[in-house]
């Protein structure tokens, strides 16, 4: 037989092998995962009741340590019912119930991957320990550790199970830390920023306090500054109300940048905070359109009639975005349309009448 | 007779220097194939161990997450609309609003949703940064707030996109078909890939085929291979387009199509590149290579993604006709991207998605079914002539099917390690017999409709084809009605799909007459019945 024939021979039996490796693969992972459903099914049917009982009886937790035979799938079922029941629960229950997953053995399987070197397994750990309040010592230790590290997904974790702990410095150098990296998003860090508040509102105080560290801190890039600002002001951490406003007052290095000073008056307008009105006043005049048109927008709310001639110069600005603005600022502000026309040169008259159409559109759609 | 075996052999003598040409495509291909392959086994893998690093708790409490629009082009979508809409109100997620384009529909589309949703009308909006076709309407529902529907002159599936970007008010649109079944966690699931990256401007999900699926009230509730053979191969095409293909193209961030059944899109960002375009029937991808071109040429930092857990249901064709003409709008549509944007062909300046994907969906998918063409007839004509050896012919074949089969039961392999939507062991034997079946005939016939597209490419045919739409869970009675003169129609396929089968089967019998391995079986009926 020639060459050729042998050769394709040789690579139709592997690629047949191969064919039949992977089918039988398929069927034995199918065959494999059905016996572990069953075995986390039947788990949860045994777990669930101590579980219940613990609940509604109280009584001592390590009662429950009896159930488990050293079986990961043991201990995944177990913290799928309490994260489950978690979510479902508030208040003291819901603290009893995160005791559940201090059990020693639970804790030491994933205190033993929260040291693997494997990222995965860590990630996994992160995960649970994001459930639970976090008071050990030498897990917190390990999850800052994490923090440094180059794999984000593994940063993020850590930060989020460090969100549990009590002590507000831990959970404000986990804020930090994300904060800094670049390339995160602006969604990832919003989410992170909305666990970094414990849920007391005791508390908003001292956060408030580390937050101002946080946002001043140079590493932070400025659109995830004016994102944390706006998170700030969002949230309510009303004991950072001057803070910002003196920011805004004399913007030197980090402070002066568009993203951030729009974001530091947009806070001014979401903390209703009147005295700023003359700060904002002087930003009708920056060089750059979003600042302008976040001084426009706040001024609209909380300005005053002597603002209504600046609109009307604004109608002529270089950029159409802070035009449109304006013209929003002049109807929010009793202006009809002849009114917002007079003075406006012919050329631009059109492009106002539109801007004027769109306004009443949205507002009726609204 | 031997005037044609002449010309055959003349044809054979003037492709014999340009077989190695068909040998070293093949190659080429089905390595570029197993390279993905591998990638999006371990990325998908990767994907799955870090799922649940970013779960949205706090996020919804805030103002400052990014809110979405779900436009759902509709053109005469009368036996599906009303379910659609209800289904796509209850979907999970704190803010977004539902955009419905009536694009002109001819039946009862439109009176369906007024009278259903109880709609009035409202403004129209002035500002239109996109263009399009002149909207007649817009209106809402008092009992969905999130609801508006908005009637348009007819301009087809982008021109009504573009409407509905234009009359959102969210920060991304998500464009679906009428027909698309999202599953309730859909759009929680793609907001995924906005926090896992910053500057995503488009983000895919995995599109599975509905028909055979158990569905209620427009959700899926039991997950089913389709009935028909079709419905089976196409379902095989979708795991490995979905589970290798993007996959593999999302790993190496040269993403170039997010289905137009199942899309996420930063508004901006498509505003900003002029929305969808109105004169190609490949709108979807058409509009993802120019968001590549256009952020590539501006050097500012974007990613389009692509991710697996996200799932939009769809019907797919289960008629010949339906599907081929399916087929060859796509291949029209991927011919049309590719001639408009051919200056990223080979061009560094587009870093991997002008030396890697653009060369790949220009070499491989454009051109791919003219030289598959050639290759068959090439093969067919070699047989009939017998001018070549007979094992090495099986061979070949045998090689080649069984590379498809590796490649598309390792996106079973995939689903199987991941998602594990297909139930029963019943359905893994069928997709990997299908898998099997696929390169006997249909795989051909494909081929053929691919090269046909590409024909009428270059006619000038920009028609989009009529799609019939028979309601997913209807297919079964629809059948029943059709007339004797429809299942004629298919006859041809049919004679394609069993002739390739008896052919690979005669080859087969002769590999083994010729070593001996049974009796000359031929040669017994000859002398028995004097042929």
């Amino acid at each position: 037989m020639d060459i050729s024939i042998y050769l394709l021979l040789a690579i139709s039996v592997v690629l047949f092998s191969l064919t039949s490796l992977l089918f039988f693969s398929v069927i034995i992972i199918r065959f494999r995962h059905r016996r572990w459903t069953k075995k986390v099914k039947q788990y949860k049917k045994d777990l669930l009741p101590p579980v219940l009982e613990y609940l509604e009886e109280g009584g001592d937790i390590s009662n429950l340590e009896k159930y488990f035979h050293n079986d990961k799938s043991e201990y995944y079922a177990f913290v799928k019912i309490v994260t489950n029941l978690l979510s479902q629960l508030e208040g003291p229950d819901a603290d009893r119930l995160q005791e559940l997953l201090y059990l020693d053995p639970i804790f030491d399987h994933y205190y033993k991957l929260l040291n693997s070197r494997n990222d995965i397994d860590r990630v996994k750990a992160c995960i649970y320990f994001s459930h639970v309040r976090l008071v050990n010592y030498k897990v917190i230790k390990k999850l800052e550790e994490f923090l440094n590290s180059s794999n984000m997904m593994l940063v993020f974790s850590a930060a989020t199970a460090l969100m549990g702990s009590e002590d507000v410095k831990i959970r404000a150098e986990a804020l930090n830390s994300v904060a800094k990296m670049k390339g995160i998003s602006d969604m990832a860090l919003l989410e992170l920023f909305h666990k970094f508040h414990s849920g007391e509102d005791d508390q908003l105080e001292s956060e408030g306090e580390v937050l101002k560290e946080v946002i001043s801190n140079p590493s932070i890039t400025p659109e995830n500054r004016a994102l944390l600002i706006l998170g700030v002001a969002e949230r309510g951490y009303y004991n950072m109300v001057e803070f910002l406003l003196d920011k805004l007052k004399k913007p030197i290095e980090i402070w002066d940048n568009p993203d951030v000073l729009h974001a530091l008056i947009k806070a001014q307008g979401e903390f209703y905070n009147v005295s700023s009105v003359d700060t904002i006043r002087q930003y009708l005049t920056h060089e750059h359109p979003k600042v302008v048109i976040a001084a426009i927008e706040e001024l609209s709310d909380y300005g005053s009639e002597k603002d209504l001639t600046t609109y009307h110069t604004l109608l002529t600005h270089a950029d159409n975005e802070v035009r449109q603005a304006a013209v929003f600022a002049l109807i929010n502000n009793d202006q009809n349309e002849s009114q917002i026309l007079s003075g406006v040169p012919d050329d631009l008259k059109e492009e106002i009448r539109n801007i004027i159409l769109k306004f009443k559109t949205e507002k009726n759609d609204q | 007779m031997n005037e044609i075996r002449a010309i055959l052999q003349e044809f054979v003598n003037f492709m014999e220097p340009t077989s190695w040409l068909f040998i070293g495509y093949f190659l080429f291909v089905n390595l570029t194939y197993i390279l993905l392959v591998i990638i999006s086994f371990f990325y998908i893998r990767q994907q799955q161990n870090y799922y649940q690093v970013f779960n949205l708790k706090g996020l919804f409490n805030s103002d400052l997450y990014r809110p979405v629009s779900i436009l759902s082009p509709a053109y005469n979508e009368q036996v599906n609309i009303i379910a659609s809409v209800e289904a796509l109100l209850q979907l999970h997620f704190s803010d977004f609003e539902v955009i419905v384009i009536n694009d002109g529909s001819t039946d009862n589309t439109l009176q369906l949703l007024i009278d259903h949703f109880e709609l009035y009308e409202i403004d129209t909006p002035s500002d239109l940064p996109i263009d399009h076709k002149p909207i007649k309407k817009v209106y809402r529902s008092p009992i969905y707030s999130e609801l508006k529907v908005v009637d348009k002159v007819n301009g087809r599936k982008a021109d009504a996109l573009n409407a509905g970007i234009n009359v959102s008010r969210k920060d991304l649109v998500c464009s679906i078909d009428a027909d698309s079944i999202l599953e309730p966690d859909v759009l929680v699931k793609l907001l995924k890939a906005f926090m896992e990256e910053e500057g995503v401007v488009a983000v895919g999900g995995i599109v599975r085929i509905a028909n055979g699926c158990k569905i209620e009230d427009n959700i899926v509730k039991k997950v089913d291979l389709p009935k028909s053979y079709l419905g089976k191969i196409q379902t095989v095409e979708y795991l490995r387009s979905f589970l290798f293909g993007r996959v593999g193209w999302d790993y190496l961030d040269s993403l170039l199509i997010i289905s137009g059944a199942f899309g996420v899109f930063d508004k901006k960002a498509v505003t900003e590149v002029g929305g969808y375009l109105h004169d190609t029937v490949g709108e979807d991808m058409e509009l993802v290579v120019r968001l590549h071109r256009h952020f590539k040429e501006k050097g500012e930092k974007y990613s389009v993604r692509f991710l697996p857990e996200p799932v939009c249901w769809t019907e797919v064709p289960e008629s010949w006709s339906v599907l081929g003409k399916q087929r060859n709008r796509w291949q029209r549509g991927l011919a049309d991207t590719m001639w408009r944007h051919k200056k990223m062909l080979l061009n560094p300046k587009y870093g991997r998605l002008g030396m890697l994907a653009m060369p790949y969906f220009f070499f491989i998918e454009m051109l791919g079914p003219v030289i598959e063409i050639f290759g068959f007839v090439y093969f067919l004509i070699v047989l009939f002539l017998a001018g070549f050896n007979s094992s090495f012919v099986l061979l070949f074949l045998t090689v080649s099917v069984f590379l498809g089969m590796v490649l598309s039961i390792t996106s079973v392999l995939c689903e199987e390690l991941s998602f594990r939507r297909y139930p029963t062991l019943g359905n893994i034997a069928y997709l990997t017999l299908y898998a099997f079946l696929e390169n006997i005939g249909y795989r051909q016939i494909h081929t053929w409709w691919r090269f046909k597209g590409l024909i009428d490419y270059l006619k000038g045919d920009k028609e989009w084809g009529k799609m019939v739409r028979l309601g997913i869970g209807n297919s079964q009675t629809q059948k029943q009605k059709n007339k004797i003169i429809d299942r004629i129609k298919p006859a041809g396929y049919w004679f394609v799909v069993f002739g390739t089968g008896l052919l690979v089967l005669l080859l087969v019998v002769h590999v083994l007459i010729d070593h001996s391995l049974i009796p000359d079986i031929f040669s017994i009926i000859s002398s028995k019945t004097g042929f």
